[in-house]
């Protein structure tokens, strides 16, 4: 089966397609990561996205199911230069065909990757039209011309439903990896908080659940009410897909996130690191073509958590917008900065327990650098409870 | 963090000689160390004993010692030079070593001199097993299991706790030199025999095998701020069980989860700070049990490394020089990723491609030894290939091992199953007939180099990857990718083979011949399709970030996709071609010309792209030159290349016979050979022609013919009468080589020849006997001839040059051959029109001098030339044949005079330690891995010195055995009686020797019985009392030189000389009278 890719800027390719035949329209993304595709491709933020894999092979350890960051698919479709024909991991479950047929969703194969990945680099996110049944460039470009402006779809609320709770690893699943937190706790969860589902990586939930957090998911659509009734401890706001401002503008999020912040703990992660800049009167731009990559080096700009200021850490990083370091409200510090394009990476309330980053601190995939920011979180709510006992 | 103030001043340790498991990775990342550190403004000095090496060129540090590498020389620079601090982790295990016993002995603390990049805690932790073992498990990790035996009693005692097959190792030693797999308690007992009755103090780790196991592993940076990095993963193809360096690998890793590869990574990560390691580059093995995933680590190494050497080519990341810069005390975060230098250079490297390495092994070389692949590597070279995926790197890799594959072959493709052929039928070629099953399942049931080869032959009878899994353990991912090639290579093999299979061909790495071979068409007729199909060579960058970021100083490799990155400049420019893998007869020696010629071309004002695939080197460092290939140095590969590139000129003089070999195709391609004409290398290889230029101009050479069959070789040489010198055409490093006596002995050794020569005619060359050889490197360009030194062969003619150790200045020959010997090099060089480098081979003969063999191109010599007047002889010769004058270039640079003011002496390294059982002898075909040079104010003091650094032990008072015939002791007696009486030697003789040596009287002790020898050998030699061994004389009954050769495979394991000739032995006398001396004062 054949596949065929038109990009906005009229460079047409055609492959081998994978998976359920289909047409698809969405923006074209690149991800450099050389492991952690089964992570990726169901991370919800990829939602309304085609990901283009940089790496030569796909598919060489299947579908493990356990490392699945959402019940599905959430990218529209994947890139690669070459599919594995066979998944060969003690932990895989199932194919990455089989995955995708799953899914509903496609694949294509046997392109120039590198080709496309450097036109995006220089070009920009494009948008693009993939199909296993038209051909023709002229009708694909008629299609793509029709298709309006993608951005200002509702990804949100479409991918917050998928949001699951992983099955228990089994015992060939655990051998050999330790998934223990520093932070696990035994016993009672000692904080109860709500998050926010933007389309939330269970590796969050996870991470949130490991230091000892009782996580309760509330849609952005939430009312302060139904938040209250829950009575947290601190509240979560987590990645998304999509525009932040588009998120911000359809739903009444952004005063959620002033009200309840002013009165408990705040942690944001990407998309919620955006929404809550832009609760405090700061501005989203876009970025030309995103950060999405593992080995992406941030440095801590003041010393938290026990991590001096000056430390590095390799971060997982999957964003189209940043928050503008200029538009930041007084009240808050700079407190993690990318290296390579100076952008924020992390702030943090001056007077309030409010923080966030623009990077996954939970990675899957990336390196674990960063996982002690949880700790953080955790440090401004027994800091609140001591205080209020006080 | 700034760069240190509190030192100024650093010594760096180097690697010595080439060896097998420890190539020329050293001097890449010795020479990016030093470079490093002089660029942040300290003052550089280093030590090392090779002298083929970029690293010690003056311009690589302020101070070069080429000194043994030993712990006294050591001190002695240490005294000398009072540095602030020493580095070294850029020398390998050799320098770690030399490091551990300096701080033992108290050199270190007694000058106040700090250790960069490691402690000696850190050294021990890694080295010393037990105590690693300890440290993983307070880290909670796993290990594996099994204990360390310090007799022969608790060897058998952890044993017995322990499931059969174990693996048995010995601590610090280098590519895990004495250790193997014991399948039963037997071959226990005599392994634990042979190391404990070496070492009493020996320590052996015995433990559960995990063969079979994934192998992965990890190049780890970590800066003083804590910043910690994976410069990459690496897989091995191979399972656990063949050691690393003789396996296949492959980056990115294949068969691991995101989750599994950051366990790899965070473990690496706590290792590292556990292990108390501040700063630098460490490698981290891993195991991975295919069905369970329990993860072990196998070992860390504190260094730079081989594979860090091949993951900074891979990736684009220079992890030598960053380790430099981190231990004078600069951080990740201050440093620029200088392929982007935009982005820092605290990030993990991004690769976008695979690359696949594939070791190269010489055993031809070495006869009688095992080819059985184990836990010590037995490797000599290595190649790297890029592809856009697995099956395109695979094929490039096998292309670039330079053994006339096209990609991957077939067992009936490979030398080994020749050599099995021949084995059975002397005379067989080859075979057209089908493999059997059984010969293949032999080959796949015990890793050898013909595995792979095996494995396709599997394919092709049709054998299952889950079958072929369980017989080699080798993961189903990377069979499945081969099956991939086997199915194409199927479907391409008529001449109707679909486009779209094409296309698929050209992306898995085949080349037109190979695609022309398969389906039976001619080359031209694939040209043609490959054409119509629009199918083009691009070249894609490799910028450490798979695309993400804009790269400046990049290099380039060659795939068929869509988009071509390289854009040619309109500069002048030449093109440079590399000398591939190290083996036996081309090594370091030939890179460092080509870096040389790099250099010399970009003062001339060109830019210089170079082409080559050996990741060890220097050459494969982008920085060196304008532009980098890594491509297979491979006929289709280099011409697509200057098709891109159109350079005004190819360089082919500097990277030995690989270029030499492409000549023809680039002129016919319709490019230009820089330098000496094509005309005149085809002139010197060609015998009748050289003959003719010969006698032309009334020059000597020993009576010669060629023959191409069998009986035609047999009645040529009854003409020239024996003894005869038999060897084939275009070859290097003497392959199938040897000197005959009879018709017999030239019987048994032509179909070898036959077979190297490949349709090229063979020698037959009368050999002079106890002549005194001359080795000359000049450099002419039509009208100068300039001689930098005459060499003389410490071994008579006939010895291969590579083999021989050689002096400068001259030192046995008569003093008036100085001009005569010039003159006729001079002679030769104008008359044979060369521009360039000329290396010249001359024996002197029963009072005349004789040409042996003119080779128009840079030689193995050239840097200990180089380095022993001061004249940089590659770079003249590259200068020259880019058209400047000799003249010009000699006034306006500075060079010393020709003859140095002291003694240099270059001698050979042998690893025939690594193969047990095979004897040392030397011959007309090379057998050398490494060199080694020794430079004093006399001649005896260069001499031991040399042979110091190349390894031996120098026992001037102690035994001597003798098993020689009577006839060739005559002319050893009185070296003899020298040691004997100067040096208060005994010797020990059979009963053959007892007359010859009358002479020496009481400190004669005659041994009778072939086991009192045997006993007395073994006994000498590990105590460490033996001085040498010498074995002369072809005469000898067959059970003397059956012994003789049993005791010279000894004296390889004991580091004891082996002694064959009187010229030789003299020279021995000299180095020892020196030692001796010295030490009396």
């Amino acid at each position: 089966m054949r596949a065929s890719l038109l990009l906005g800027d009229g460079t047409f390719v055609s492959g081998l397609a994978h998976g359920t035949p289909s047409e698809r329209i969405a923006e074209l993304v690149f991800n450099t990561a050389m492991s952690g595709y089964e992570e990726v491709l169901s991370d919800p933020s990829y939602a309304g996205q085609f990901v283009l894999f940089t790496a030569s092979h796909i598919g060489n350890t299947g579908i493990t199911e356990f490392d699945l960051e959402s019940k599905i698919m959430a990218a529209e479709a994947f890139l690669c230069k070459d599919f594995s024909v066979i998944a060969d991991n003690h932990r895989s479950r199932k194919g990455l065909e089989t995955f995708l047929r799953d899914s509903g969703k496609c694949a294509v194969s046997g392109i120039d990757t590198r080709m496309l990945a450097l036109k995006l680099r220089s070009l920009g996110c494009l948008k693009a039209i993939l199909s296993t049944e038209d051909h023709d460039p002229e009708s694909l470009r008629g299609k793509l011309e029709a298709s309006g402006d993608i951005s200002s779809k509702d990804l949100v609320s479409q991918m917050r439903s998928f949001s699951y709770h992983r099955p228990r690893m089994s015992g060939s699943q655990t051998e050999g990896l330790r998934f223990t937190s520093q932070f696990a706790s035994a016993g009672r969860a000692k904080f109860r908080i709500v998050a926010i589902d933007c389309g939330m990586k269970r590796g969050i939930v996870d991470d949130l659940e490991a230091c000892g957090l009782e996580v309760h998911c509330v849609g952005p659509n939430a009312s302060l009410l139904e938040i209250e009734a829950i009575r947290p401890d601190g509240l979560f706001i987590s990645n998304g897909p999509g525009c932040p401002k588009q998120l911000a503008g359809s739903t009444r999020i952004l005063q959620l996130i002033r009200e309840l912040s002013a009165r408990m703990p705040a942690f944001g992660i990407c998309l919620g690191h955006q929404l809550i800049a832009l609760a405090y009167g700061g501005d989203t731009q876009k970025l030309s073509f995103g950060h999405h990559a593992v080995n992406h080096p941030v440095k801590s700009m003041v010393a938290l958590a026990g991590i001096p200021a000056g430390t590095v850490m390799m971060t997982s990083q999957n964003h189209n917008y940043h928050v503008v370091e200029e538009s930041i409200s007084e009240c808050f510090e700079v407190t993690h900065r990318h290296m390579n394009d100076s952008t924020v990476a992390g702030m943090m309330h001056r007077s309030k327990p409010v923080f966030s980053v623009q990077f996954h601190p939970e990675c899957n995939p990336g390196p674990q650098d960063a996982k002690s920011l949880f700790g953080i979180f955790v440090n401004m709510l027994e800091e609140k409870r001591h205080a209020g006992q006080n | 963090m700034p760069v240190r103030t509190d030192i100024r001043k650093i010594l760096v340790i180097g690697s010595g000689p080439i060896q097998i498991g420890q190539g020329c990775e050293f001097d890449y990342s010795g020479t990016q160390a030093c470079l490093a550190l002089k660029d942040l403004g300290f003052e550089v000095s280093l030590v090392n004993s090779n002298p083929a090496t970029i690293m010690t060129d003056s311009s690589t540090a302020h101070r070069v010692y080429i000194e043994p590498l030993t712990v006294e020389c050591l001190a002695e620079v240490l005294e000398r030079e009072r540095p602030d601090a020493l580095l070294p982790t850029v020398g390998g295990q050799v320098a770690l070593n030399l490091f551990l016993e300096l701080e033992e002995q108290g050199h270190l603390a007694r000058l106040g001199i700090r250790t960069l990049g490691v402690s000696s805690k850190t050294v021990i932790l890694t080295e010393d097993r037990r105590a690693f073992r300890n440290l993983l498990e307070e880290l909670g990790l796993e290990v594996i299991r099994g204990d360390v035996a310090h007799s022969a009693e608790s060897a058998y005692e952890i044993a017995n706790t322990l499931n059969y097959p174990l693996v048995v190792r010995t601590s610090f030693t280098l590519g895990g030199a004495g250790g193997g797999v014991v399948a039963n308690p037997e071959q226990l007992a005599m392994l634990v025999d042979r190391v404990f009755k070496q070492n009493k103090n020996a320590q052996m780790v015995i433990e559960e095998s995990i063969a079979g196991w994934k192998e992965y592993e990890l190049e780890v940076m970590r800066d003083a701020a804590g910043t910690f990095v994976v410069v990459c993963g690496v897989e091995n193809v191979n399972p656990m069980g063949v050691h690393t360096g003789d396996s296949i690998t492959c980056a990115p890793c294949m068969t691991l989860t995101d989750r599994e590869y950051q366990h790899l990574r965070n473990t690496a990560k706590q290792i590292f700070e556990k292990v108390g390691m501040e700063t630098g580059g460490a490698n981290i093995q891993f195991a991975v049990h295919p069905q369970t995933g329990r993860m072990i680590v196998v070992e860390m190494n504190p260094r730079v490394s081989r594979s860090s050497a091949l993951v900074s080519k891979a990736t684009g990341y220079p992890i030598a020089r960053l380790a430099a810069q981190i231990a004078a005390g600069l951080t990740l975060a201050e440093l620029k990723n200088e392929i982007t230098q935009s982005t820092s250079a605290a990030f993990e490297p991004s690769i976008d491609y695979v690359v696949v390495k594939i070791p190269r092994w010489d055993f031809a070389k070495y006869k009688g030894a095992s080819d059985e692949l184990g836990v010590q590597m037995k490797s000599v070279g290595e190649v790297l290939a890029f592809g856009r995926t697995f099956r395109d790197a695979f094929q490039k890799a096998w292309r670039s091992l330079e053994l006339g594959y096209e990609g991957w072959p077939d067992l009936g493709q490979t030398p080994e199953f020749l050599a099995a052929l021949r084995a059975a039928d002397p005379y067989a070629r080859s075979t057209a007939e089908p493999l059997n099953k059984d010969t293949i399942l032999n080959a796949l049931g015990a890793p050898t180099p013909a595995l792979f080869p095996a494995l396709k032959s599997a394919m092709q009878c049709g054998f299952e990857i889950d079958e072929l899994h369980e017989r080699t353990g080798i993961s189903h991912w990377f069979l499945s990718q081969l099956a991939q090639l086997v199915e194409l290579e199927q479907r391409l093999a008529h001449p109707e083979f679909a486009d779209s299979d094409l296309i698929k061909a050209k992306q898995d790495g085949f080349t037109q011949k190979g695609v022309a071979a398969l389906s039976g068409l001619p080359v031209g007729e694939i040209n043609l399709r490959t054409e119509r199909l629009g199918l083009k060579p691009t070249f894609k960058m490799v910028d450490s970030c798979a695309g993400e970021f804009e790269a400046h100083t990049p290099y380039y490799y060659k795939t068929f996709e869509q988009q071509d990155e390289n854009i040619p400049s309109s500069a002048r420019k030449v093109v440079i071609l590399g000398s591939g893998p190290n083996r036996i007869g081309q090594g370091v020696e030939f890179d460092y010309s080509c870096v040389h010629a790099v250099r010399a071309a970009q003062d001339a004002g060109y830019e210089v792209i170079l082409i080559n695939c050996n990741p060890e080197t220097v050459s494969t460092d982008h920085l060196v030159s304008d532009k980098l290939f890594i491509e297979p140095l491979n006929c289709e590969d280099v011409i697509d290349i200057l098709k891109s590139e159109n350079p005004d000129g190819v360089f082919v003089q500097f990277g030995g016979q690989s270029p030499l070999k492409l000549a023809k195709n680039i002129l016919d391609a319709g490019f230009k050979i820089l330098g000496t004409p094509q005309e005149v290398i085809d002139l010197a290889e060609d015998r009748h022609a050289f003959g003719g230029f010969i006698s032309r101009y009334g020059y000597k050479v020993p009576a010669w013919a060629t023959g191409s069959g069998f009986g035609e070789c047999l009645a040529k040489a009854e003409s020239i009468g024996y003894p005869l010198l038999v060897r084939p055409s275009y070859v290097l490093g003497g392959r199938a080589m040897k000197i005959v006596r009879s018709e017999s002995e030239l019987k048994s050794s032509l179909a070898e020849a036959i077979d190297a020569s490949q349709g090229h005619p063979i020698l037959l060359d009368k050999y002079l006997e106890r002549a005194i050889e001359f080795d000359v490197d000049l450099v002419c360009d039509g009208q100068d001839v300039y001689i930098p030194a005459v060499m003389e062969h410490i071994e008579e003619a006939g010895i291969h040059s590579g083999d021989s150790t050689s002096i400068i200045p001259y030192l046995k020959a008569p003093l008036h051959l100085d001009s005569p010997i010039r003159e006729l090099c001079k002679g030769l060089a104008l008359n044979l029109g060369v521009r360039g480098l000329l290396n010249v081979q001359l024996a002197y003969h029963e009072g005349e001098l004789y040409v042996l063999e003119v080779n128009p191109r840079s030689s193995r010599s050239v840097p200990f030339v180089s380095k022993a007047t001061a004249v940089p002889l590659a770079w003249l010769g590259a200068r020259v044949a880019l058209g400047a004058k000799l003249s010009d270039l000699l006034k306006t640079t500075n060079f010393t005079a020709t003859t140095a003011p002291k003694y240099a002496v270059k001698a050979p390294v042998f690893p025939f330690h690594k193969f047990p059982g095979v004897s040392p002898n030397l011959g007309p075909e090379m057998r050398s891995i490494g060199e080694v040079m020794g430079t004093a104010p006399t001649a005896g003091e260069a001499l031991a010195k040399a042979y110091i650094a190349a390894g031996w032990k120098l026992v001037p008072q102690g035994d001597i055995l003798v098993l020689a015939e009577s006839a060739q002791l005559e002319q050893m007696a009185e070296a003899l009686g020298v040691m004997v009486h100067k040096l208060g030697c005994r010797v020990y003789c059979i009963e053959d020797c007892r007359q010859a040596l009358a002479g020496l009287k009481t400190s004669l002790i005659e041994l009778r019985q072939d086991d009192q020898v045997r006993s007395f050998a073994l006994t000498a030699m590990r105590s460490g009392r033996m001085t040498m061994v010498i074995s002369a004389g072809t005469q000898m009954s067959r059970k003397w030189r059956q012994l003789a050769a049993e005791i010279g495979a000894l004296t390889t394991q004991c580091a004891v000389p082996f002694i064959e000739s009187e010229f030789a032995l003299d020279a021995w006398v000299m180095a020892l009278r020196s030692r001796a001396g010295k030490e009396i004062q």
